[in-house]
Protein backbone atom coordinates (compact mmCIF):
# COMPACT_ATOMS: atom_id res chain seq x y z
CA UNK A 1 0.00 0.00 0.00
CA UNK A 2 2.57 2.56 0.84
CA UNK A 3 4.64 1.53 -2.15
CA UNK A 4 1.99 2.02 -4.52
CA UNK A 5 0.90 5.72 -2.76
CA UNK A 6 4.93 6.42 -2.91
CA UNK A 7 4.96 5.41 -6.54
CA UNK A 8 2.05 7.74 -7.43
CA UNK A 9 3.28 10.48 -5.99
CA UNK A 10 6.65 10.24 -7.49
CA UNK A 11 5.02 9.67 -11.10
CA UNK A 12 2.86 12.98 -10.01
CA UNK A 13 5.90 14.67 -9.57
CA UNK A 14 7.86 13.24 -12.17
CA UNK A 15 5.46 14.61 -14.67
CA UNK A 16 5.65 18.10 -13.47
CA UNK A 17 9.04 17.97 -13.51
CA UNK A 18 9.52 16.56 -17.27
CA UNK A 19 6.68 19.48 -18.19
CA UNK A 20 9.23 22.20 -16.97
CA UNK A 21 11.93 20.77 -18.68
CA UNK A 22 9.73 20.45 -22.26
CA UNK A 23 8.81 24.52 -21.66
CA UNK A 24 12.54 25.29 -20.71
CA UNK A 25 12.36 28.02 -23.82
CA UNK A 26 11.95 31.50 -23.81
CA UNK A 27 8.25 31.50 -23.68
CA UNK A 28 7.26 28.60 -22.58
CA UNK A 29 5.60 29.37 -19.50
CA UNK A 30 2.17 29.80 -21.49
CA UNK A 31 3.21 26.44 -22.72
CA UNK A 32 3.69 25.06 -19.24
CA UNK A 33 0.45 26.30 -18.16
CA UNK A 34 -1.34 24.25 -20.88
CA UNK A 35 0.62 21.47 -20.25
CA UNK A 36 -0.55 20.88 -16.65
CA UNK A 37 -3.57 19.61 -14.95
CA UNK A 38 -5.98 22.45 -14.03
CA UNK A 39 -5.16 21.60 -10.14
CA UNK A 40 -1.44 22.78 -10.72
CA UNK A 41 -2.62 26.04 -12.89
CA UNK A 42 -3.63 28.26 -9.86
CA UNK A 43 -2.51 28.99 -6.35
CA UNK A 44 -5.66 28.13 -4.46
CA UNK A 45 -5.61 24.57 -6.32
CA UNK A 46 -1.54 24.27 -5.98
CA UNK A 47 -1.71 24.90 -2.48
CA UNK A 48 -3.91 22.61 -1.83
CA UNK A 49 -2.63 19.81 -4.02
CA UNK A 50 1.08 19.74 -2.47
CA UNK A 51 -0.26 19.94 0.86
CA UNK A 52 -2.54 16.47 0.14
CA UNK A 53 1.27 15.56 -0.72
CA UNK A 54 2.84 16.22 1.91
CA UNK A 55 -0.02 14.67 4.27
CA UNK A 56 0.51 11.57 2.62
CA UNK A 57 4.07 11.22 2.55
CA UNK A 58 4.13 11.68 6.48
CA UNK A 59 1.47 9.31 6.85
CA UNK A 60 3.24 6.76 4.71
CA UNK A 61 6.61 8.15 6.75
CA UNK A 62 5.12 7.39 9.89
CA UNK A 63 3.25 4.13 9.02
CA UNK A 64 6.37 2.38 7.51
CA UNK A 65 9.33 3.63 9.49
CA UNK A 66 11.98 1.32 7.26
CA UNK A 67 15.46 3.43 5.86
CA UNK A 68 13.94 2.24 2.63
CA UNK A 69 10.70 4.14 3.01
CA UNK A 70 12.06 6.89 4.59
CA UNK A 71 14.95 7.73 2.78
CA UNK A 72 12.21 7.84 -0.51
CA UNK A 73 9.76 9.57 1.14
CA UNK A 74 12.32 12.40 2.32
CA UNK A 75 13.33 12.22 -1.82
CA UNK A 76 9.92 13.01 -2.71
CA UNK A 77 9.30 15.49 0.31
CA UNK A 78 11.98 17.67 -1.35
CA UNK A 79 10.89 16.91 -4.68
CA UNK A 80 7.69 18.36 -3.76
CA UNK A 81 8.64 21.18 -2.63
CA UNK A 82 10.99 22.02 -5.23
CA UNK A 83 8.17 21.63 -7.73
CA UNK A 84 5.61 23.87 -5.66
CA UNK A 85 8.25 26.58 -5.44
CA UNK A 86 9.07 26.69 -9.54
CA UNK A 87 5.53 26.50 -10.30
CA UNK A 88 5.12 29.47 -7.67
CA UNK A 89 7.56 31.56 -9.36
CA UNK A 90 6.56 30.73 -12.99
CA UNK A 91 2.81 30.19 -13.09
CA UNK A 92 2.83 33.69 -10.13
CA UNK A 93 -0.71 35.05 -10.33
CA UNK A 94 -2.20 37.92 -8.54
CA UNK A 95 -4.08 35.72 -6.39
CA UNK A 96 -1.10 34.62 -5.04
CA UNK A 97 -0.36 36.18 -1.46
CA UNK A 98 3.07 38.35 -1.80
CA UNK A 99 4.42 36.36 1.17
CA UNK A 100 4.17 33.00 -0.47
CA UNK A 101 5.82 34.29 -3.43
CA UNK A 102 8.60 36.21 -1.54
CA UNK A 103 8.76 32.60 0.01
CA UNK A 104 9.22 30.69 -3.14
CA UNK A 105 11.48 33.03 -4.93
CA UNK A 106 13.76 33.05 -1.60
CA UNK A 107 13.36 28.86 -2.27
CA UNK A 108 14.19 29.24 -5.80
CA UNK A 109 17.29 31.26 -6.31
CA UNK A 110 19.19 28.99 -3.76
CA UNK A 111 18.88 26.00 -6.02
CA UNK A 112 21.14 25.85 -9.01
CA UNK A 113 19.36 23.43 -10.82
CA UNK A 114 15.94 25.75 -11.20
CA UNK A 115 17.98 28.45 -11.02
CA UNK A 116 19.13 27.16 -14.24
CA UNK A 117 16.02 26.97 -16.04
CA UNK A 118 15.00 29.60 -18.72
CA UNK A 119 11.61 29.53 -17.25
CA UNK A 120 12.46 30.48 -13.91
CA UNK A 121 15.01 32.75 -15.31
CA UNK A 122 12.37 34.58 -17.31
CA UNK A 123 10.00 34.31 -14.55
CA UNK A 124 12.49 36.37 -12.11
CA UNK A 125 13.07 39.32 -14.52
CA UNK A 126 9.31 39.64 -15.35
CA UNK A 127 8.63 39.17 -11.09
CA UNK A 128 11.59 41.92 -11.02
CA UNK A 129 9.41 44.61 -13.34
CA UNK A 130 6.07 44.38 -12.11
CA UNK A 131 4.09 43.71 -8.82
CA UNK A 132 4.49 44.51 -4.89
CA UNK A 133 7.47 46.71 -4.30
CA UNK A 134 8.85 44.27 -1.91
CA UNK A 135 8.72 41.27 -4.47
CA UNK A 136 10.25 43.41 -7.39
CA UNK A 137 13.12 44.26 -4.99
CA UNK A 138 13.98 40.49 -3.75
CA UNK A 139 13.81 39.41 -7.82
CA UNK A 140 15.91 41.79 -8.88
CA UNK A 141 18.38 41.61 -6.07
CA UNK A 142 18.87 38.12 -6.53
CA UNK A 143 18.77 38.31 -10.44
CA UNK A 144 22.14 40.82 -9.48
CA UNK A 145 23.18 38.53 -7.14
CA UNK A 146 23.69 35.27 -9.45
CA UNK A 147 23.22 36.06 -12.65
CA UNK A 148 26.67 37.90 -13.90
CA UNK A 149 25.21 36.82 -17.56
CA UNK A 150 22.48 38.32 -19.81
CA UNK A 151 19.20 36.64 -18.77
CA UNK A 152 16.23 35.96 -21.25
CA UNK A 153 13.36 38.34 -21.47
CA UNK A 154 10.41 37.28 -19.93
CA UNK A 155 7.70 38.58 -22.62
CA UNK A 156 8.32 39.76 -25.95
CA UNK A 157 7.32 43.57 -26.85
CA UNK A 158 8.41 44.56 -23.53
CA UNK A 159 10.31 47.59 -25.07
CA UNK A 160 13.89 46.72 -24.16
CA UNK A 161 15.04 45.51 -27.45
CA UNK A 162 14.98 48.55 -29.17
CA UNK A 163 17.70 50.21 -26.39
CA UNK A 164 21.27 49.42 -27.74
CA UNK A 165 24.58 51.82 -26.58
CA UNK A 166 23.08 54.39 -29.61
CA UNK A 167 19.80 54.29 -28.24
CA UNK A 168 20.44 54.89 -24.23
CA UNK A 169 23.10 57.74 -24.92
CA UNK A 170 21.18 59.67 -27.02
CA UNK A 171 18.20 59.57 -24.61
CA UNK A 172 20.82 60.17 -21.72
CA UNK A 173 21.90 63.61 -23.44
CA UNK A 174 17.95 64.57 -24.45
CA UNK A 175 17.34 63.60 -20.54
CA UNK A 176 20.84 66.00 -19.47
CA UNK A 177 19.91 68.81 -22.26
CA UNK A 178 16.60 69.62 -20.06
CA UNK A 179 18.35 69.39 -16.80
CA UNK A 180 19.20 73.19 -15.50
CA UNK A 181 22.21 71.96 -13.70
CA UNK A 182 25.01 69.90 -14.06
CA UNK A 183 24.99 69.17 -10.38
CA UNK A 184 23.39 65.69 -8.56
CA UNK A 185 19.70 65.45 -9.41
CA UNK A 186 19.59 64.45 -6.01
CA UNK A 187 20.97 65.63 -2.51
CA UNK A 188 22.30 63.65 0.70
CA UNK A 189 18.64 63.99 2.06
CA UNK A 190 16.63 63.40 -0.85
CA UNK A 191 16.40 61.33 -3.85
CA UNK A 192 15.53 62.96 -6.93
CA UNK A 193 12.07 62.86 -8.25
CA UNK A 194 11.27 60.67 -11.52
CA UNK A 195 12.02 62.49 -14.49
CA UNK A 196 8.32 63.76 -15.92
CA UNK A 197 7.41 61.26 -18.73
CA UNK A 198 10.10 58.93 -18.76
CA UNK A 199 8.35 56.51 -16.26
CA UNK A 200 7.55 54.07 -18.76
CA UNK A 201 11.27 53.39 -19.66
CA UNK A 202 12.51 52.51 -16.28
CA UNK A 203 10.79 49.12 -16.79
CA UNK A 204 12.40 48.90 -19.90
CA UNK A 205 15.89 49.70 -19.04
CA UNK A 206 15.95 47.62 -15.68
CA UNK A 207 15.43 44.63 -18.44
CA UNK A 208 18.12 45.87 -20.78
CA UNK A 209 20.12 45.67 -16.80
CA UNK A 210 19.30 42.16 -16.61
CA UNK A 211 19.36 40.93 -19.36
CA UNK A 212 21.55 43.10 -22.46
CA UNK A 213 25.61 42.37 -22.83
CA UNK A 214 27.60 44.40 -20.60
CA UNK A 215 28.44 47.74 -22.45
CA UNK A 216 24.34 48.54 -22.84
CA UNK A 217 23.78 47.17 -19.01
CA UNK A 218 26.60 49.90 -18.19
CA UNK A 219 24.89 52.56 -20.21
CA UNK A 220 21.10 51.49 -18.73
CA UNK A 221 22.59 52.02 -15.78
CA UNK A 222 24.04 55.50 -16.39
CA UNK A 223 21.11 56.24 -18.11
CA UNK A 224 18.18 55.31 -15.28
CA UNK A 225 20.70 58.07 -13.26
CA UNK A 226 19.19 60.54 -15.13
CA UNK A 227 15.61 59.54 -15.26
CA UNK A 228 14.78 57.55 -12.06
CA UNK A 229 13.67 58.36 -8.38
CA UNK A 230 13.88 56.62 -5.50
CA UNK A 231 12.99 53.34 -6.20
CA UNK A 232 15.47 53.19 -9.05
CA UNK A 233 18.02 54.22 -6.40
CA UNK A 234 16.92 51.28 -4.25
CA UNK A 235 17.52 48.82 -7.16
CA UNK A 236 20.91 50.36 -8.66
CA UNK A 237 21.96 50.68 -4.98
CA UNK A 238 20.76 46.94 -4.60
CA UNK A 239 22.08 45.85 -7.95
CA UNK A 240 25.80 47.52 -6.47
CA UNK A 241 25.08 45.45 -3.27
CA UNK A 242 24.91 42.17 -5.05
CA UNK A 243 27.91 42.96 -6.52
CA UNK A 244 29.97 43.61 -3.69
CA UNK A 245 29.01 40.27 -2.54
CA UNK A 246 29.35 38.20 -5.23
CA UNK A 247 32.47 35.57 -4.97
CA UNK A 248 34.98 35.14 -7.65
CA UNK A 249 33.22 37.63 -9.63
CA UNK A 250 34.24 41.32 -10.12
CA UNK A 251 32.98 43.00 -13.05
CA UNK A 252 34.67 46.47 -12.02
CA UNK A 253 33.49 49.02 -14.89
CA UNK A 254 29.95 48.16 -14.05
CA UNK A 255 30.35 49.01 -10.39
CA UNK A 256 31.39 51.80 -11.11
CA UNK A 257 28.80 52.74 -13.80
CA UNK A 258 26.66 51.97 -10.73
CA UNK A 259 28.29 54.61 -8.65
CA UNK A 260 28.52 56.77 -11.06
CA UNK A 261 23.85 56.23 -11.16
CA UNK A 262 23.71 56.12 -7.89
CA UNK A 263 25.59 59.57 -7.05
CA UNK A 264 23.36 61.03 -9.51
CA UNK A 265 20.01 59.95 -7.76
CA UNK A 266 21.04 60.70 -4.28
CA UNK A 267 19.19 59.62 -1.17
CA UNK A 268 20.06 57.55 2.04
CA UNK A 269 19.48 54.04 -0.52
CA UNK A 270 22.46 55.58 -2.47
CA UNK A 271 24.41 57.06 0.11
CA UNK A 272 24.20 53.34 1.65
CA UNK A 273 24.96 52.02 -1.43
CA UNK A 274 27.99 54.27 -1.94
CA UNK A 275 29.16 53.36 1.29
CA UNK A 276 29.27 50.14 1.10
CA UNK A 277 31.24 50.43 -2.16
CA UNK A 278 33.55 52.17 -0.19
CA UNK A 279 33.87 49.99 2.21
CA UNK A 280 33.82 46.33 0.03
CA UNK A 281 34.98 47.52 -3.62
CA UNK A 282 38.17 47.70 -5.41
CA UNK A 283 40.58 50.19 -5.02
CA UNK A 284 38.86 51.85 -8.33
CA UNK A 285 35.34 51.23 -7.34
CA UNK A 286 36.47 52.66 -3.54
CA UNK A 287 37.64 55.47 -4.98
CA UNK A 288 34.84 56.06 -7.88
CA UNK A 289 31.75 55.67 -4.53
CA UNK A 290 34.15 58.07 -2.47
CA UNK A 291 34.00 60.98 -5.48
CA UNK A 292 30.73 60.53 -5.61
CA UNK A 293 30.29 60.58 -2.10
CA UNK A 294 31.83 64.39 -2.23
CA UNK A 295 29.72 64.97 -5.39
CA UNK A 296 26.46 64.61 -3.18
CA UNK A 297 28.03 66.37 -0.25
CA UNK A 298 28.83 69.27 -1.87
CA UNK A 299 25.77 69.85 -4.03
CA UNK A 300 28.49 69.11 -7.36
CA UNK A 301 30.33 72.36 -6.47
CA UNK A 302 33.26 70.21 -7.96
CA UNK A 303 31.62 70.16 -11.52
CA UNK A 304 31.98 73.79 -11.59
CA UNK A 305 35.02 75.06 -9.69
CA UNK A 306 37.34 71.87 -9.72
CA UNK A 307 37.71 72.04 -5.17
CA UNK A 308 34.77 70.90 -3.47
CA UNK A 309 33.29 73.40 -1.53
CA UNK A 310 32.07 72.54 2.02
CA UNK A 311 28.11 72.36 1.92
CA UNK A 312 25.83 74.93 4.08
CA UNK A 313 24.43 72.73 6.72
CA UNK A 314 20.91 74.30 7.54
CA UNK A 315 18.95 71.50 9.34
CA UNK A 316 19.11 69.14 12.03
CA UNK A 317 18.54 65.98 9.32
CA UNK A 318 21.34 67.27 7.79
CA UNK A 319 23.55 67.15 10.48
CA UNK A 320 22.68 64.01 11.52
CA UNK A 321 23.43 62.77 8.01
CA UNK A 322 26.96 64.55 7.81
CA UNK A 323 27.87 63.22 11.07
CA UNK A 324 26.61 59.34 10.04
CA UNK A 325 28.98 59.97 6.93
CA UNK A 326 32.11 61.34 8.67
CA UNK A 327 31.63 58.37 11.24
CA UNK A 328 31.71 55.71 8.56
CA UNK A 329 34.76 57.37 6.80
CA UNK A 330 36.72 57.65 10.21
CA UNK A 331 36.22 53.91 10.31
CA UNK A 332 37.18 53.23 6.85
CA UNK A 333 40.34 55.44 7.50
CA UNK A 334 41.41 53.40 10.83
CA UNK A 335 40.36 49.90 8.94
CA UNK A 336 44.03 47.78 8.24
CA UNK A 337 42.49 46.67 4.70
CA UNK A 338 41.69 49.82 3.23
CA UNK A 339 44.51 50.70 0.67
CA UNK A 340 46.62 53.23 1.45
CA UNK A 341 45.51 55.88 -1.47
CA UNK A 342 41.71 55.65 -0.23
CA UNK A 343 42.27 56.26 3.29
CA UNK A 344 43.85 59.25 1.90
CA UNK A 345 41.07 60.41 -0.28
CA UNK A 346 38.30 59.57 2.61
CA UNK A 347 40.58 61.86 4.67
CA UNK A 348 40.16 64.87 2.06
CA UNK A 349 36.42 64.35 1.64
CA UNK A 350 36.27 64.02 5.77
CA UNK A 351 38.08 67.36 6.19
CA UNK A 352 35.61 68.81 3.70
CA UNK A 353 32.34 67.34 5.97
CA UNK A 354 33.90 68.34 8.76
CA UNK A 355 33.90 71.74 7.94
CA UNK A 356 30.91 71.71 6.98
CA UNK A 357 29.63 70.21 10.53
CA UNK A 358 31.85 73.02 11.94
CA UNK A 359 29.76 75.99 10.26
CA UNK A 360 26.38 74.36 10.70
CA UNK A 361 23.99 76.83 11.45
CA UNK A 362 22.42 73.95 13.69
CA UNK A 363 23.29 74.04 17.37
CA UNK A 364 24.43 70.10 18.15
CA UNK B 1 9.06 22.77 26.54
CA UNK B 2 8.60 25.92 25.54
CA UNK B 3 10.06 26.12 21.48
CA UNK B 4 9.79 29.26 19.27
CA UNK B 5 9.90 28.75 15.69
CA UNK B 6 11.04 31.92 13.40
CA UNK B 7 10.39 31.30 9.83
CA UNK B 8 8.63 33.10 7.41
CA UNK B 9 7.61 30.46 5.95
CA UNK B 10 4.29 29.51 8.07
CA UNK B 11 2.87 27.66 6.02
CA UNK B 12 5.02 24.96 4.98
CA UNK B 13 6.24 24.57 8.50
CA UNK B 14 2.82 23.79 10.16
CA UNK B 15 3.92 20.12 9.85
CA UNK B 16 6.87 20.54 12.20
CA UNK B 17 4.89 22.75 14.55
CA UNK B 18 2.16 20.28 14.53
CA UNK B 19 4.45 17.48 15.33
CA UNK B 20 5.94 18.86 18.57
CA UNK B 21 2.54 20.02 19.86
CA UNK B 22 1.14 16.74 19.59
CA UNK B 23 4.44 15.39 21.67
CA UNK B 24 3.23 18.09 24.49
CA UNK B 25 5.47 21.16 23.96
CA UNK B 26 4.61 24.72 23.89
CA UNK B 27 5.16 25.74 20.35
CA UNK B 28 5.14 29.54 19.38
CA UNK B 29 6.02 30.65 15.66
CA UNK B 30 6.96 34.20 14.43
CA UNK B 31 6.92 34.93 10.99
CA UNK B 32 9.06 37.30 11.14
CA UNK B 33 12.03 38.83 12.53
CA UNK B 34 10.69 42.13 14.19
CA UNK B 35 8.05 40.53 16.34
CA UNK B 36 10.75 37.43 17.46
CA UNK B 37 13.27 40.19 18.85
CA UNK B 38 10.40 41.45 20.74
CA UNK B 39 9.23 38.06 22.00
CA UNK B 40 12.68 37.45 23.17
CA UNK B 41 13.63 40.80 24.45
CA UNK B 42 10.63 40.33 27.07
CA UNK B 43 11.94 38.57 30.31
CA UNK B 44 8.36 37.15 30.99
CA UNK B 45 8.36 35.31 28.08
CA UNK B 46 10.59 32.43 28.83
CA UNK B 47 11.71 30.05 25.44
CA UNK B 48 13.61 26.79 25.73
CA UNK B 49 14.72 26.37 22.53
CA UNK B 50 14.42 28.65 18.78
CA UNK B 51 13.99 27.00 15.81
CA UNK B 52 15.58 29.42 13.75
CA UNK B 53 15.29 30.02 9.53
CA UNK B 54 18.09 31.41 7.29
CA UNK B 55 16.22 32.98 4.42
CA UNK B 56 13.79 35.88 5.20
CA UNK B 57 13.37 39.49 4.91
CA UNK B 58 15.06 41.49 7.22
CA UNK B 59 12.66 43.33 8.88
CA UNK B 60 13.05 46.74 10.59
CA UNK B 61 15.94 45.62 12.82
CA UNK B 62 18.81 44.40 10.28
CA UNK B 63 19.66 46.16 7.36
CA UNK B 64 19.03 44.79 3.54
CA UNK B 65 22.87 45.22 3.02
CA UNK B 66 23.58 43.64 6.10
CA UNK B 67 21.52 40.48 5.45
CA UNK B 68 22.84 39.80 1.76
CA UNK B 69 19.04 41.07 0.95
CA UNK B 70 17.65 38.89 3.47
CA UNK B 71 19.09 35.80 2.13
CA UNK B 72 21.13 35.72 5.34
CA UNK B 73 19.02 37.68 7.98
CA UNK B 74 19.29 34.04 10.29
CA UNK B 75 23.20 34.31 10.36
CA UNK B 76 22.43 38.51 11.68
CA UNK B 77 19.65 36.73 13.91
CA UNK B 78 21.20 34.39 15.68
CA UNK B 79 24.26 36.80 17.08
CA UNK B 80 21.81 38.66 18.30
CA UNK B 81 19.51 36.32 19.68
CA UNK B 82 22.99 34.99 21.32
CA UNK B 83 23.90 38.11 22.45
CA UNK B 84 20.14 38.57 24.30
CA UNK B 85 20.34 35.09 25.88
CA UNK B 86 23.85 33.42 25.62
CA UNK B 87 22.25 29.83 27.28
CA UNK B 88 19.23 29.37 24.98
CA UNK B 89 19.63 26.27 22.73
CA UNK B 90 18.95 27.02 18.70
CA UNK B 91 18.74 25.22 15.97
CA UNK B 92 19.25 26.57 12.43
CA UNK B 93 16.47 24.61 10.14
CA UNK B 94 17.43 25.58 6.09
CA UNK B 95 16.87 24.94 2.96
CA UNK B 96 19.91 26.95 2.15
CA UNK B 97 22.71 24.87 0.92
CA UNK B 98 25.55 27.38 1.02
CA UNK B 99 28.39 25.26 3.00
CA UNK B 100 29.42 28.21 4.36
CA UNK B 101 26.10 29.11 6.18
CA UNK B 102 26.72 25.21 7.89
CA UNK B 103 30.39 25.71 8.16
CA UNK B 104 29.21 29.27 10.10
CA UNK B 105 27.00 26.77 12.81
CA UNK B 106 29.29 24.33 12.51
CA UNK B 107 31.82 26.52 14.70
CA UNK B 108 29.33 27.47 17.46
CA UNK B 109 29.01 25.59 20.87
CA UNK B 110 27.20 22.76 19.87
CA UNK B 111 25.75 22.24 23.12
CA UNK B 112 24.07 25.35 22.15
CA UNK B 113 23.77 25.67 18.84
CA UNK B 114 22.68 22.78 15.76
CA UNK B 115 22.10 23.10 12.47
CA UNK B 116 19.91 20.41 10.38
CA UNK B 117 18.98 21.12 6.60
CA UNK B 118 15.37 20.70 5.95
CA UNK B 119 15.30 18.20 3.33
CA UNK B 120 17.23 15.89 5.80
CA UNK B 121 14.80 15.55 8.47
CA UNK B 122 10.99 15.01 8.01
CA UNK B 123 9.16 16.08 10.13
CA UNK B 124 8.22 13.46 12.60
CA UNK B 125 12.23 13.10 12.80
CA UNK B 126 12.97 16.48 13.08
CA UNK B 127 10.86 16.58 16.43
CA UNK B 128 12.97 13.76 17.90
CA UNK B 129 16.28 15.59 17.15
CA UNK B 130 14.96 18.66 18.74
CA UNK B 131 13.73 16.63 22.08
CA UNK B 132 17.09 14.96 22.31
CA UNK B 133 19.27 18.43 21.77
CA UNK B 134 16.78 19.37 24.61
CA UNK B 135 17.48 16.69 26.85
CA UNK B 136 21.55 17.53 26.77
CA UNK B 137 21.90 13.34 26.12
CA UNK B 138 24.22 13.53 23.48
CA UNK B 139 26.16 16.43 23.86
CA UNK B 140 29.19 15.08 24.63
CA UNK B 141 28.86 13.33 21.47
CA UNK B 142 28.28 16.67 19.73
CA UNK B 143 31.18 18.77 21.11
Amino acid sequence: MSAAKLKMIETELDHIERSAEECDHPGGAVALSGILPRSLREWDSRIQFFDHITSELISVSRATQTDEVLSTTKALHSKARKAEHMLNVVLNDLAMPPRETDASIRYVVEDEELLSNTLVQQALVKLALRGPHQIRRLAWFNICRRFPQPLPLAEAGSGHERWGGDELRSLRDELIGKRSSLGPRGTMLEASEASDGYAAKIPELLAVMASSPPEDRNEAAVTLGEIGGEDVAIFLADALQAQLERDGYDDEDYQVYLVSALSNLGGPKAIEGLLQATEKGSERVRLAALSSLEFLATAGSIALTEAPEPAVIENAKMRDAYINLTERLTRLISSGSTPPYVRYKAGELLDTLETSLEHARVPA
Amino acid sequence: MRIMFIDDDRRRMQVHVRELVDRGHEVTFEDNVDSALEMLRDPTKGVDLVVLDISMPPGKAFAFEDTVGGSRTGLTLYDTIRSLQPALKIVALTNVPDRRVAEHFANQDARLCRFVRKPEALPFQFADYVEEFLSGKNDADAT
